[in-house]
């Protein structure tokens, strides 16, 4: 980025996923660690950490999944449509794009749905007491954000002429 | 039948035009559920179900343990060691990756990265020796491969859980394969470098070196120890076991040794972010798609198609090897230990193969997947590390392949190699 304040949508763009799944990691990470102190140490194992490692588990998963489309390091077989080259292969690079989209939309779709019946049909965690309507709303949001996210790889791509297969972080990260 | 065929063919068909992996199996149980007329919404149940179990934890925690083991400066160590030990013979420093990558898949139980610690860390060393470099970066790709064989290893946690086995016993089935394939990719390098002519280090061998670098590696070396102890001895659960692993990377690199910094950590997490979300992903899909395969009734299908060599369990198991070998091309092994378990252990365990047995040969036909083109994780990481093409190892790499398709055609034949320690320690299995 050039020199000055970047705006709140430009620090958003390049730490919302990362910050987030770091933290929830950690978390994970700590609430198992600790576990293990409390059944140790002092002898007093804890019932509710482990619903919260798993509630930070399916986050950072989909938050994760997301990052991921950003540094474009989804794993994928580019291989047979990158060997017909120029616009035969972005064709076909724009209809596995259009698929992968189409498939995360329909996920999110169906994902609203079921959260929606669980606000009908309440359903609520054993330890904490937490409606899993709201832990369950990962499903539409990850969702929603993965193909938010391949949306920016195209935007970045027909707007700004920007590379489809390249990560746009290595640039700024260049000094780190 | 068609059903089945339908499903199938759109997830090649989609793997094939370059759709992520993960949405691709998503993208067949659409059109799976679509077609045995389930209700749409069990895909977004399963995308949250398949991600709930405490022991997929285990996965993040330990390539998040591994990832700052080597920024704390273990792998160093341990390379230390290595080369003390095989340091003066011919071919060394491929040697010593060998064995340097052999203590690190103790601690670590991911191929990529044991490939991509002990590759920065001998790889130069090799460069300088005026090794082929495509020689070295296929030497530290394979045996990286042995990441997922040697406990910890992400791939048997996978396995145990999509098969319902236990993870311990897994991990204690991994260890005298691996020694195995540890030494044969060892005698793989000593040919390759006698016939090239390269050197061994000008240091005599001594025990008081030895000695030396084991005391400086002491705390790298107390890892496995404490997690695989604490593992067997039932102090922890293999998932408490990772988050200690975690917690004890952190004192050493933080604390004892002081090669960690607060950015290594941030960059750690955001590596086990990626593979979260680019790997672990897959399992959401990947459970609405077993139970589809379920429901088509795919493995009695398979099974059919055996035919006569399906009797014979030493032969099917070379046709599925075969099988996994050429879907490992284009699969990472996570995805394909969870796509093909429920699929082929099915069709094995009738004809009185050990799921224990099929587990360790099932992982030893994924780490060729890691070592073959276009998607071999290992070769990429090699890759990066060495700046050459992904083609110039995959070809260095094909020595190495024979040596794991050596040990699945021993494997299958003496069974008995993979269940000694497992039967030894837990008694045997019912």
């Amino acid at each position: 980025m050039v020199a000055g304040h970047p705006s709140l949508l430009e620090v958003l763009d390049r730490w919302f996923e990362e910050i987030v799944c770091a933290v929830l990691i950690s978390l994970m990470g700590c609430m198992i660690f600790v576990q293990v102190i409390m059944r140790y140490v002092f002898s007093n194992p804890l019932s509710w950490t482990d619903e919260i490692a798993v509630y930070c588990m399916v986050w950072s998963v989909y938050l994760g999944g997301a990052l991921a489309v950003r540094e474009r390091a989804h794993i994928r077989v580019l291989n047979g449509i990158l060997a017909f080259g120029g616009r035969l292969s972005a064709g076909l690079l724009i209809v596995s794009d259009a698929l992968w989209f189409s498939v995360t939309a329909l996920i999110a779709w169906q994902g609203m749905l079921l959260v929606i019946s669980f606000w009908e049909q309440p359903y609520i965690s054993p330890a904490l007491g937490i409606s899993q309507k709201w832990t369950y709303l990962i499903v539409p949001l990850g969702h929603l954000l993965i193909a938010g996210r391949l949306g920016q790889v195209y935007y970045r791509w027909f707007v700004l002429g920007e590379p489809p297969l390249a990560a746009p972080s290595r640039k700024e990260d260049a000094g780190d | 039948m068609t059903d089945a065929v339908i499903m199938l063919a759109s997830l090649f068909g989609a793997i094939a035009l370059g759709v992520p992996i993960p949405m691709a199996v998503a993208l067949a149980c659409v059109i799976g559920i679509w077609l045995v007329d389930l209700p749409m919404i069990f895909i977004a149940q399963s995308m949250y179900d398949a991600l709930e179990g405490i022991p997929l934890m285990t996965i993040p925690l330990f390539v998040l343990a591994g990832a700052l083991m080597e920024k704390a400066g273990m792998a160093l160590r341990l390379v230390n060691v290595a080369q003390a030990l095989v340091g003066r013979h011919r071919g060394s420093l491929g040697l010593v990756a060998i064995v340097g990558c052999t203590f690190f898949a103790a601690l670590s139980g991911s191929a990529p990265a044991t490939t991509a610690a002990i590759g920065a860390a001998t790889l130069p060393a090799m460069m300088r020796q005026s090794y082929a470099p495509a020689f070295g970066g296929a030497v530290v790709a394979s045996g990286g491969a042995l990441g997922s064989l040697i406990p910890p290893s992400n791939l048997m946690i996978i396995y145990g859980i999509v098969s319902e086995n236990s993870i311990p016993r897994l991990f204690l089935a991994g260890i005298l394969p691996g020694v195995a394939a540890s030494l044969l990719m060892m005698l793989t390098v000593w040919l390759i470098a006698r016939h090239r002519g390269y050197g061994g280090s000008d240091d005599p061998f001594s025990w008081g070196r030895v000695a030396g670098a084991l005391w400086e590696a002491k705390w790298a070396l107390a890892a496995p120890v404490i997690i695989l102890g604490g593992i067997y001895t039932g102090i922890f659960t293999t998932t408490e076991a990772a988050s200690v692993a975690v917690a004890y990377s952190l004192l050493v690199g933080f604390v004892i040794y002081r090669d960690l910094k607060p950015a290594d950590l941030l960059h750690c997490l955001k590596t086990t972010a990626l593979i979260s979300g680019t790997v672990v992903i897959i399992l959401g899909p990947a459970k609405a798609f077993g139970q589809l395969v379920s429901i088509m009734q795919i493995p009695e299908m398979l099974g059919g198609l055996l035919g006569g060599a399906g009797e014979n369990a030493i032969l099917t198991i070379l046709i599925i090897t075969i099988v996994l070998v050429i879907t490992g091309m284009f699969l990472e092994s996570i995805a394909q230990i969870i796509l093909f378990t429920p699929l082929l252990l099915p069709i094995v365990v009738p004809l009185g193969v050990d799921p224990i047995v099929f587990g360790v040969i099932m992982v030893l036909a994924c780490e060729i997947g890691f070592l073959t083109p276009p998607v071999g994780v290992n070769l990429f990481v090699a890759a990066r590390l060495t700046g050459l093409g992904v083609e110039q190892i995959s070809v260095a790499v094909i020595p190495f392949l024979f040596v794991f398709l050596f040990l699945i055609l021993a494997l299958a034949i003496f069974p008995q190699v993979v269940l000694f320690l497992p039967d030894m320690i837990y008694g045997r299995s019912p």
